[in-house]
């Protein structure tokens, strides 16, 4: 906890961060218990500017803003986050699989990992969402999950390929541990901080997908999702071209980019809390720094080896 | 010969990406080519004729098993015939895609070089920086601006340039008194029109090269050629061209992923914007599910990024001597 409050303390923007995540996890959680009901329609109140009443105003029915924002919280960030928990633990997988099995099963899946890395992923999704259904949030998650786990796979693999052949694992494996063991004691622990960094990319990336699903309205419209709001802000109810329904425009959007945004700071909360090796600097901007050049090793790795794929 | 054999993979790439999409659409329960056949017969038609219309829509007999509707889809396939729209009855899959495609091409490219270089002159400017507030705040307008999705910022721009201050259009790649060719009149509507489009794939894309271009400049920085460039007392005009050459190889191969999300992102901002292209018109295939539109569309895009990365890997390989294609 001490170490949480030192590294959020370094820099004022994450405390901001933290913040804005919170705020929405609270909404997630408490949401239903603060507005039990669903928003009621009051055909004489349509388009109100924001008061005390309506902190948000009032959309296209009368119907107050901010309880639909609070309420659409805990669709959006339970579809993300599971749906980030799949991209994540698939590309693991794979990445493992194909990094530590031996070259077979390693060209196999990188092969697969090649071909799904260039089918643009939102138009997978949206094939996917239509002749799939979106019927529960499961599902959803799952197809969304499709969109991220290629670029994690190959990371994964190339960490994977470089950790195999340090001292630590060969003399695990000279002393007989089992394969399992040698995985799960030994390299992944290694790849944790990659493994949780890319957990919060993985989310702002589902965030994208799901909001942007709805927005377009492929998938069959629920109630409270921002994507929804969003959707019928620029077309059904013709909020977008009156200044007066400013509100109904600007309240989604602003929940879209404060969450991104909340996630976007917590990864580099995250990348500190979960890399010890990033704790001990002096100044918060010399961290900064050599988290970028970590992350530039991995980049160089893949980088190379799609050099060595393409010339041999 | 490496070439060519890149050239083979990727079209052995293209041929199951398109195998994938045909039993995708077919196997699932509630086939809608099943589902239209038995609609026609409802209505009224003989089995023939609705056979008949079924089979000028998705190219292959509704009544078949799905392998033999494979083979005789593929036949149609490799002739260049798509099926034809549902939605626009008649209409070929191809011509539509055709008209459609010239527009997105013209818009991704132009935004993928445009913020390219404010990429790669922001990251440049935040590696140089590195220890100073304007490196933070770069590096943090970059990170929100690639993690804000691009339908939002298209709502917000449209919003701000055309509903409170009224300066550019809402819809359409050009106005209606021009006609499209090589004329200024025309040339000048359509910058007009790709303003906004083009801003929303700015923002939504640059924040990605400038970290991206920021991470390679720094290990560059700490290469040895560079401390001997230093040494040897070049000037600083010299030295940044090195830099500058040597960090930008590697965000080649970022290529491959930022093609297939300029045109995932196209399909949200071409549908904001009403904009002729190809992601309007498989966003508007998909709500009115219009399967041949889709798979020809999803075909189609999914091609040209293949194609496209083949021609980066070549040139990348022309670009870097130390790697041979």
């Amino acid at each position: 906890m001490r170490t949480f409050w030192h590294i959020l303390r370094k820099r004022k923007m994450r405390i901001v961060g933290v913040v804005l995540l919170l705020m929405f996890v609270f909404m997630a959680i408490f949401g239903p218990i603060i507005y039990p009901h669903q928003p009621a329609i009051h055909p004489n109140e349509i388009y109100l500017p924001p008061s005390w009443h309506h902190l948000l105003g009032t959309d296209y029915a009368g119907r107050n803003i901010l309880p639909q924002i609070v309420l659409g919280a805990r669709n959006v960030l339970f579809v993300a986050a599971l749906a980030a928990l799949f991209t994540v633990g698939i590309g693991t997988l794979i990445g493992l699989a194909a990094g530590y099995l031996g070259p077979i099963v390693d060209s196999i899946l990188m092969r697969f990992t090649d071909m799904v890395l260039t089918i643009p992923s939102i138009v997978l999704i949206l094939i996917l969402a239509i002749t799939i259904g979106m019927s529960n949030d499961v599902i959803m998650a799952g197809i969304l999950s499709f969109a991220g786990w290629g670029g994690m796979a190959r990371a994964i693999r190339s960490m994977v390929l470089s950790i195999r052949e340090r001292s630590f694992v060969e003399v695990s494996q000279g002393l007989g541990m089992s394969r399992t063991y040698v995985i799960v004691k030994e390299i992944l622990p290694n790849l944790l901080p990659y493994i949780v960094v890319h957990l919060m990319l993985a989310l702002t990336g589902a965030v994208y997908g799901e909001v942007g699903l709805f927005f377009l309205g492929v998938v069959p419209f629920k109630a409270d999702n921002w994507g929804v709001m969003l959707n019928f802000a620029t077309g059904g109810s013709g909020a977008m071209y009156s200044t007066r329904s400013l509100m109904f425009l600007i309240s989604p959007i602003l929940a879209i980019v404060l969450l991104q945004t909340g996630i976007v700071l917590c990864t580099d909360v995250v990348n500190e809390l979960v890399d010890p090796r990033l704790r001990n600097t002096v100044g918060g901007y010399q961290a900064n720094g050599r988290r970028r050049q970590r992350r530039t090793s991995v980049g160089r790795i893949s980088v190379g080896g799609r050099v060595r794929s393409s010339s041999n | 010969m490496k070439l060519i054999r890149r050239i083979a993979v990727s079209l052995v790439l293209i041929f199951v990406v398109s195998s994938i999409t045909f039993f995708l659409v077919r196997l699932m329960p509630g086939n809608p080519y099943s589902v239209m056949y038995h609609k026609l017969v409802m209505q009224g038609m003989t089995p023939l004729q609705a056979e008949d219309q079924v089979k000028g829509i998705m190219n292959a007999m509704p009544n078949e098993p799905v392998f033999v509707q494979y083979i005789q889809w593929l036949t149609q396939l490799v002739h260049g015939n798509l099926g034809t729209s549902i939605e626009e009855t008649g209409v070929p899959v191809t011509e539509l895609i055709f008209n459609a495609l010239p527009w997105t091409l013209v818009t991704v490219s132009i935004g993928l070089f445009v913020s390219f270089l404010i990429g790669i002159v922001l990251g440049v400017i935040s590696a140089s920086r590195r220890d100073t507030w304007v490196s933070s705040v770069i590096d943090n307008v970059g990170s929100i601006a690639h993690a804000i999705p691009v339908y939002v910022t298209a709502v917000a721009l449209l919003y701000l340039f055309n509903v409170v201050w009224h300066v550019f259009p809402s819809s359409g790649a050009y106005g209606i008194m021009e006609t499209p060719g090589l004329n200024w009149p025309f040339l000048a509507s359509f910058a007009y029109h790709i303003v906004l489009p083009e801003g929303t794939y700015i923002l939504a894309g640059f924040g990605s090269w400038e970290l991206a271009m920021k991470s390679t400049t720094i290990m560059v920085m700490n290469d040895d050629f560079m401390m001997a460039a230093r040494i040897r007392g070049l000037t600083r005009q010299r030295i940044m061209n090195y830099l500058g050459w040597n960090s930008i190889l590697p965000l080649f191969t970022l290529f491959m992923l930022s093609l297939g999300t300029m045109f995932g992102g196209s399909v949200f901002i071409e549908s904001t914007y009403a904009f002729p292209g190809i992601g309007n018109l498989l966003a508007t295939a998909v709500t009115t599910r219009d399967y041949p539109v889709m798979e020809g569309c999803f075909m189609l895009t999914t091609a040209t990024i293949i194609f496209a990365n083949v021609l980066a890997d070549f040139l990348y390989a022309v670009l870097d001597p130390r790697i041979t294609m």
